[in-house]
């Protein structure tokens, strides 16, 4: 049985939904195309009419002047009569348009003169329920009048043509809303791997860079450098770092019942040496996508591609360590879980470490032989502050006080009624990505949370100067070309399970060198 | 006119319904056929043979939506015509979408025997519900690249996309089918 004869017989109502989208387009490049005749049609009468009035004022002058023609130093003269021609038209003084900047926003005792309340508006796409409530937006206004800001955020969720209008990952609908509309803080979008739309409306200018705001305000020391690095484009910062996007260190665990301390203690760190301490009980791979391994070898893995610590790109599928590993899990296919509550021995993982579920840290009763993570860049999924806002300033400063005012942020985390006591506090995944919050560092967990809990900012910080290193693909300006890897984790994950690990091994080889070349004409 | 007003013509066996016909959906046709043979003159001939079997097929039948019937006609013609010419042309771009499916269907598990495997029904119903859970426009641009066998440049000249936007969609959406459906216990 074949997929194409399966989807051959596919029902009727969904060709005919892609030739409806067909139809509708065409329908509105015509209706486009109308719109653009008629825009000349009417500039090249409005030009007709004013050459008319401009020449009626030409003849007036001259007619003035004796009927003569114009002599040398007579052409300036027309020339601005014809450009007061097009003032009356226009009833426009004829200058450049100035820039009109946002001023600085405080609270009133540090404001030089009253200044009339602005609206801010937070723009994101539409998950399939309200993130932030009627009642909460008005709490959270009658607080920032109280406490005597002169700004009022309003929250606007972008609606998609997915099922009951929610985005799901059609990232460029959502990415043509956002632009073509009047927000001032925006959620960059949900493009994942491969995807750079991001990326170029940076390049387009669509999302205004933050270091200027930063340097003035607090938030910049409530995270560690390197998260505001991960969100850097070119040398700017350009979107506040996501809680959700938090970096992790490497381990290794060695479950207590399985493993002695002595066993554990001549594990040297070898990775591949790992094979001969594997007992009966399953190996837990847990969160370990692509290459993460990669780093107790010295590398950090970016989409596809490894780099070496000195920026070099390498092939995955080339190198002979990862092949190693790869062969390892091939080996040992039939007892690798991802199943955390499986009877495992030994567990790689990135993630547990904070994963939370309310658990430790540690998986209980093991030893654990960590290493440190890389941070890579990450512009997808971040908040900013849109280029074409008239309220940068006011947008920022709300941005700054969600993670240094805990009942600011408590307010739109938990919502007004959990804030008054009736009703739980509950930390939605959704809010947590979408609205981007470090929740760990300004509020009470509720009850539901994915994240590690710091205490504090200083330390996350100590966590992050302990566990986590700056990748060289944070220096990696140009990712898109890395969008043609991605066939190296498709065959990673094919080499674990495959029966004919040397077949698949070449093919994939075959397809990745293809993209090397692609990717290596590309990054510099 | 309307899509029944064609069928009455056909019914009434005047010729003026193939006229109408090829006014309000020669073009459509004609992308299809074109999309599998890569030959403007082989596709007008594909789409002139499916007028013929429009003819001799209504009446009885009366196709409701028309639309997607006379894709699914000029479709089979057209891929019959390439059968027939395969040992002289090859459509790069539709051997790289069947390729696509391929690698999917040798992820999936094998039957034990061959009652086990799932009926080709089967499978498009679960491809279909895969489908039903996709935003439209994913769901459009596997389509179109799967049943209209569209290539990826000429997809993102419709869908207005990059081609690598195109490509990594198509990956990601392939990549959830694939999951989707070990989920769902296929086996082939």
């Amino acid at each position: 049985m074949k997929l194409s004869d399966a989807i051959d017989g596919l029902d009727d109502s969904f060709l005919t939904e892609s030739l409806e989208y067909d139809k509708k387009r065409k329908e509105e490049a015509r209706g486009e195309l109308k719109k653009h005749w008629k825009r000349w049609a009417v500039l090249a009468a409005s030009l007709v009419f004013v050459l008319m009035i401009a020449g009626i004022m030409v003849w007036g002058r001259l007619h003035a002047q004796g009927g003569s023609l114009p002599s040398d130093g007579k052409t300036e003269e027309i020339v601005t009569l014809i450009v007061d021609a097009r003032t009356l038209m226009s009833g426009k003084s004829g200058e450049m348009p100035v820039e009109i900047k946002a001023e600085a926003v405080g609270s009133e005792e540090n404001a030089t003169e009253p200044k009339s309340r602005v609206t801010v508006t937070w723009v994101y796409p539409y998950y399939g329920e309200e993130l932030v409530s009627k009642k909460t937006v008005k709490e959270i206004n009658r607080k920032l009048e109280e406490d005597g800001y002169y700004f009022n955020v309003r929250f606007e969720a972008i609606k998609g043509s997915g099922i009951g209008g929610m985005i799901l990952d059609d990232n460029e609908e959502y990415q043509k809303k956002l632009f073509s509309g009047d927000g001032d803080i925006a959620f960059s979008g949900f493009c994942g791997a491969g995807e750079y739309v991001v990326q170029e409306a940076i390049r387009d200018g669509k999302y205004a860079p933050l270091e200027a705001y930063l340097e003035d305000g607090t938030a910049w020391d409530v995270l560690p450098e390197v998260l505001w690095k991960t969100t850097s484009y070119q040398g700017h910062v350009y979107f506040f770092p996501n809680e959700v996007a938090q970096d992790r260190g490497n381990s290794l665990y060695f479950r207590k019942k399985s493993f002695s301390k002595a066993e554990f203690a001549s594990f040297d760190g070898d990775l591949l040496s790992v094979e001969k301490y594997l007992k009966e009980g399953k190996v837990l791979y847990y969160s370990c996508s692509g290459f993460s391994f990669a780093e107790t070898f010295g590398y950090s893995y970016y989409q596809g591609v490894l780099l070496t610590k000195d920026g070099e790109l390498v092939n995955p599928l080339e190198e002979e360590r990862c092949i190693a590993w790869l062969q390892l899990l091939n080996r040992y296919q039939d007892q690798i879980t991802q199943d955390r509550t499986a009877n495992w021995d030994i567990a790689f993982s990135r993630s547990f470490p904070g994963t939370g579920y309310g658990e430790e840290n540690q998986p209980e009763g093991s030893y654990a032989y960590t290493w440190k993570g890389y941070a890579v860049p990450r512009l997808n999924s971040q908040t900013g502050i849109l280029a074409s806002s008239g309220k940068k300033q006011e947008a920022y400063f709300f941005l700054e006080l969600l993670r240094t005012d805990r009942s600011y942020a408590e307010l739109l985390l938990f919502g007004k009624d959990a804030v008054d006591g009736k009703e739980e506090k509950h930390v939605s995944f959704a809010k947590q990505l979408i609205l981007g919050l470090d929740t760990g560092l300004v509020t009470d967990r509720g009850n539901d949370y994915m994240m590690q809990c710091f205490a504090s900012a200083q330390e996350k910080k100590e966590y992050y100067a302990e566990n986590i290193l700056p990748s060289a693909a944070l220096e990696l300006q140009t990712p898109e070309a890395c969008g043609e890897m991605l066939v190296v984790e498709e065959y990673a994950a094919k080499l674990i399970y495959t029966a004919d690990f040397d077949a698949v091994l070449k093919k994939g080889q075959k397809k990745a060198a293809e993209a090397m070349k692609w990717v290596k004409a590309r990054v510099k | 006119m309307e899509d029944q007003e064609i069928i009455e013509l056909f019914f009434q066996r005047s010729e003026q319904a193939i006229v109408e016909l090829s006014y309000q959906y020669g073009s459509m046709m004609r992308r299809v056929s074109f999309g599998i043979l890569q030959d403007f003159e082989d596709a007008e001939e594909c789409v002139n043979d499916a007028y013929l079997g429009v003819w001799n097929n209504i009446p009885p039948e009366r196709p409701n939506p028309l639309a997607a019937y006379l894709c699914r006609i000029t479709k089979n013609l057209s891929l019959n015509r390439l059968r027939y010419q395969q040992a002289k042309k090859r459509n790069l771009s539709m051997e790289r979408s069947l390729e696509e499916l391929e690698e999917i269907e040798g992820s999936l598990p094998a039957a034990g025997t061959p009652e086990e495997a799932w009926s080709e029904k089967e499978l498009t119903k679960a491809i279909e519900k895969f489908l039903m859970g996709l935003d439209q426009k994913s769901r459009i641009l596997f389509v179109k690249r799967y049943w209209f066998l569209i290539s990826e440049e000429d997809l993102a000249d419709e869908m207005d996309m990059r081609r690598n936007a195109v490509a990594v969609k198509l990956f990601r959406i392939r990549k959830k089918l694939k999951e989707y459906l070990r989920k769902e216990g296929v086996t082939i």
